[in-house]
């Protein structure tokens, strides 16, 4: 804790100080210049773990992201340039978090095309119980179903048809 | 005839007061805000710093303190009555000192290397195309913004402001082009009708035609006025129902499904994708910042204690509701206002493009302080949103 809790200080005092200071951005430009064939040689690790995380969120976007047309050489040199010290900063953050996090919530249902949502939230909580009551408690299977209606539904309505659960008075069909 | 020095000052005099006619020109017609220039530069310049405070983590980050206290009052507050936070926040000390000649030059050309560094996690070419064109600065405006500075919060309303903010979505892009296809037609039809009015005002004045005739009918300009007006219609109709189809939500999937609470009078927000149980949510209240208690730079009737943190370049899935009265869910610069509804859970899809901290308020007469629960959505990195993510669930 007090380890992170240093490196965290120092971060931000770099960054606080880098914000005011004018020539110190200038040098932060020469390294990153200086930096040029780290940063090319980590390129293609990088892409590959931006391609890993698009691909399990959304396949119709994977294969849209096959398509993009390749930016001008000036303009690409800077941004790889720039993103790729980013992207190394967020590394060195993401490798001290030990809990990893994924970008994925519940996948869009064609039962429920509209605005209107309410009923999806009601179905997906009423398939995480069915699947509890015929799997038993704590089945992996089950761990989807659950992640689904936690992200549609509000808390205040879960704990609602938590309680009336308990109480047997839910007016769904378990 | 002059000598070359008397010449070479001439000129540089015409030059500085053609400026200034552009310039006086600039700051009264085009009073929109300028695009991508020093209006972004001013709320990017806020958004790196608290971008570096999300990426430093640990118990010592900007939000985790609010959120203590925000999770706190989300149990407590089932029975008691929302009141307005008086929480000062450490935001840096932006304002119109900071955007001097060479300071605010340097500024702006940082933020647009930002914002141009995120790029490549397109997953669209189109989309690229537009992001491109919505970040591209003027090589002149910033020259002049050199010169003569202006602070123009684009994504925020500007005092008085007519126009449209700027847009951060496909979708908001969509609505300002349409609204300018429509704004076309409008004006010429009422240029003509008008014409055709005042015409008719003067030719059949009560002089020149004592006697009133009593029936009066042609056919061709009957076949003519059916026509046109289907076909404009038509023009109308064809690029809104494209745009109205196109905001379907079951195009893609989403990446992060985001629950906007409406409460009176202030918003929670739910981050339940990283749950492993009910009890446990990523959860926090919204409150507005007193007109008191603003920072230098900060806005009044905006500003919020806990913003909501969301990756740029990512589907969204925003879940609307109400836990009292009706309330409205509206950020201009996305494009999107939807109405949260006691018992009915609202979606909207919306993909932001650009990095950057837009504003929105409700929409939705909701009581007294219905003027006083504003929405700050902060759109970082998906780096960044990692590290924020993981400093809110530990």
């Amino acid at each position: 804790m007090a380890e992170t809790a240093d490196k965290s200080q120092s971060l931000a005092e770099e960054y606080y100080v880098n914000d005011k200071q004018t020539t110190v951005v200038e040098k932060a430009v020469e390294v990153k210049e200086v930096e040029n064939p780290k940063v090319a040689a980590s390129e293609e690790p990088v892409a590959e773990k931006t391609v890993e995380e698009t691909t399990p969120v959304a396949p119709a976007v994977a294969q849209e992201s096959s398509e993009v047309t390749p930016p001008p050489a000036e303009e690409s040199t800077e941004e790889q340039s720039s993103g790729n010290v980013e992207e190394n900063s967020g590394n060195e953050d993401v490798a001290e978090e030990t809990p990893e996090i994924k970008l994925e919530t519940a996948p869009a249902d064609f039962r429920f095309p509209t605005t209107n949502q309410t009923r999806h939230c009601f179905t997906r909580y009423i398939e995480y119980h069915r699947c509890v009551a015929a799997k038993g408690e704590g089945a992996p299977e089950c761990d989807k179903f659950a992640k689904y209606y936690r992200s549609l539904c509000p808390g205040e309505w879960v704990d609602r048809w938590n309680e009336q659960r308990e109480n047997g008075t839910f007016p769904g069909p378990l | 005839i002059l000598c070359p020095l008397e010449a070479f000052i001439v000129q540089h005099i015409l030059t500085i007061s053609v400026m200034g006619l552009l310039s006086c020109f600039r700051s009264t017609v085009l009073r929109k805000c300028s695009k991508g220039s020093s209006g972004m530069s001013r709320f990017l310049y806020t958004n790196n710093f608290q971008r570096n405070l999300i990426s430093s983590g640990g118990n010592e980050s900007y939000y985790g303190y609010f959120n203590r206290r925000s999770y706190t009052s989300l149990y407590m507050g089932t029975g008691t009555v929302g009141g307005i936070t008086s929480a000062r926040i450490r935001v840096p000390n932006v304002g119109c000192e900071g955007f001097m000649c060479s300071s605010h030059l340097s500024i702006t050309q940082r933020n647009s290397r930002l914002i141009h560094s995120t790029s490549k996690i397109v997953p669209n070419s189109e989309i690229q195309n537009i992001t491109t064109e919505m970040v591209k600065t003027p090589e002149v405006s910033r020259w002049m913004d050199q010169v003569i500075p202006t602070i123009a919060p684009c994504d925020a309303a500007e005092p008085w402001q007519l126009g449209f903010q700027d847009a951060a979505t496909p979708i908001m892009q969509g609505i300002i082009d349409l609204h300018h296809d429509i704004f076309f037609f409008v004006i010429q039809i009422g240029v003509f009708v008008s014409w055709v009015l005042l015409r008719a005002l003067w030719h059949f004045r009560s002089k020149m035609n004592p006697i009133p005739q009593r029936i009066v009918h042609g056919t061709t300009i009957e076949i003519l006025w059916t026509i046109f007006p289907s076909v404009i219609l038509m023009f109308i109709a064809i690029p809104s129902f494209a745009l109205l189809y196109s905001m379907d939500d079951i195009v893609v999937d989403p990446a992060i499904t985001i629950k906007a609470i409406g409460h009176q009078w202030y918003w929670t927000y739910e981050y339940s994708d990283y749950n492993n149980s009910d009890e446990q949510s990523l959860a926090f209240d919204s409150y507005m910042i007193p007109e008191d208690d603003l920072e230098l730079g900060q806005l009044r009737l905006l500003e919020v204690d806990n913003r909501v943190v969301v990756p740029a370049k990512t589907h969204l899935r925003v879940i609307i509701t109400s836990a009292d009265v009706l309330h409205s869910w509206a950020v201009p610069s996305l494009g999107v206002k939807c109405d949260a509804v006691p018992g009915r859970l609202n979606q909207i899809s919306t993909f932001i493009q650009r990095e950057g901290v837009y504003y929105g308020q409700c929409s939705e007469i909701c009581g007294t302080n219905h003027a006083f629960m504003p929405i700050v959505i902060e759109a970082v990195s998906t780096k960044d949103y990692g590290s924020w993510v993981s400093s809110q669930v530990n």
